[in-house]
């Protein structure tokens, strides 16, 4: 096993993606520091949610404002966006990032396991439990999202079954590497 | 588990060392010691066989059901 090119093809890619799911918590925190700093270059630019578009799931999204939108220029500004909304958009990117890298780095230690011939056991099987976790969690934070303006407010709902069914194949897969870890047992404790 | 491995018995009997006993029969000393702590989950035929064979005894004299 120990010469299983895909393998190591995966084991080195999501090496990789770890790298950049660090890069990216870098850069979210950096450009958050200086949206701050410099909070007088950007104030007048224009925030808008994205607006993400599902195949397999439905996807909402409103904005209003407390005034008629003749009585306010530009309601939607970074300037005009309040302290705590912005602060906790951001822990909430920093705490998606640290989701994904954690199952990424479970499902490296899995392959490292595939790698040494230890596939089925017991801390695979909690592994890919694990795994579909943080993606229910990722789901969970990632479905609603929230802009408060001074002036007014914008919303976004996502409910996306893409996501739903990673979850659920992680699930599925735990309980196969449980039962694949029983089987292992027995096999071993017949004399 | 209800079924009791009396293989200690039948090696003090015939006076034979579990070593020598693993040796004969072609299992590793750690599955011996498995053996005879009652750890094991299954024992395979060739097994039992090998062990009646060099303990000259039957099965029901290593394998005891015991009612919990």
């Amino acid at each position: 096993m120990t010469k299983n090119t895909l393998l190591n093809i995966a084991i080195l890619f999501s090496r990789l993606l770890k790298g950049l799911f660090i890069l990216g918590l870098l850069v979210l925190s950096g450009l958050f520091i200086y949206v701050q700093v410099n909070s007088k270059d950007y104030e007048n630019r224009e925030v808008k949610l994205s607006e993400s578009k599902s195949i397999f799931g439905f996807y909402l999204s409103g904005s209003s404002t407390n005034h008629s939108i003749d009585e306010i220029a530009a309601p939607y500004t970074l300037g005009k966006l309040k302290t705590v909304s912005l602060y906790l958009n951001y822990f909430k990117g920093i705490i998606v990032l640290v989701l994904v890298y954690m199952a990424t780095n479970a499902f490296e230690k899995i392959m490292l396991s595939v790698k040494s011939l230890k596939t089925f056991n017991s801390s695979n099987s909690r592994l890919f439990r694990k795994i579909g976790i943080y993606i229910i969690i990722v789901i969970l934070l990632t479905s609603y999202s929230v802009l408060r303006f001074e002036d007014g407010i914008q919303t976004k709902m996502v409910i996306d079954f893409v996501p739903l069914t990673y979850a659920l194949l992680a699930f599925i897969l735990a309980q196969i590497f449980k039962e694949g870890s029983i089987l292992k047992q027995e096999n071993e404790l017949t004399i | 588990m209800p079924i009791i491995v009396n293989l200690d018995k039948m090696l003090v009997k015939r006076g034979m060392k579990s070593k020598e006993l693993a040796e004969i029969i072609g299992i590793t000393t750690a599955n011996m010691s498995i053996l005879k702590s009652g750890k094991a989950r299954a024992i395979r035929f060739s097994t039992l066989e090998a062990i009646c064979k060099a303990l000259d005894c039957q099965p029901s004299d290593i394998l005891e059901y015991i009612k919990e």
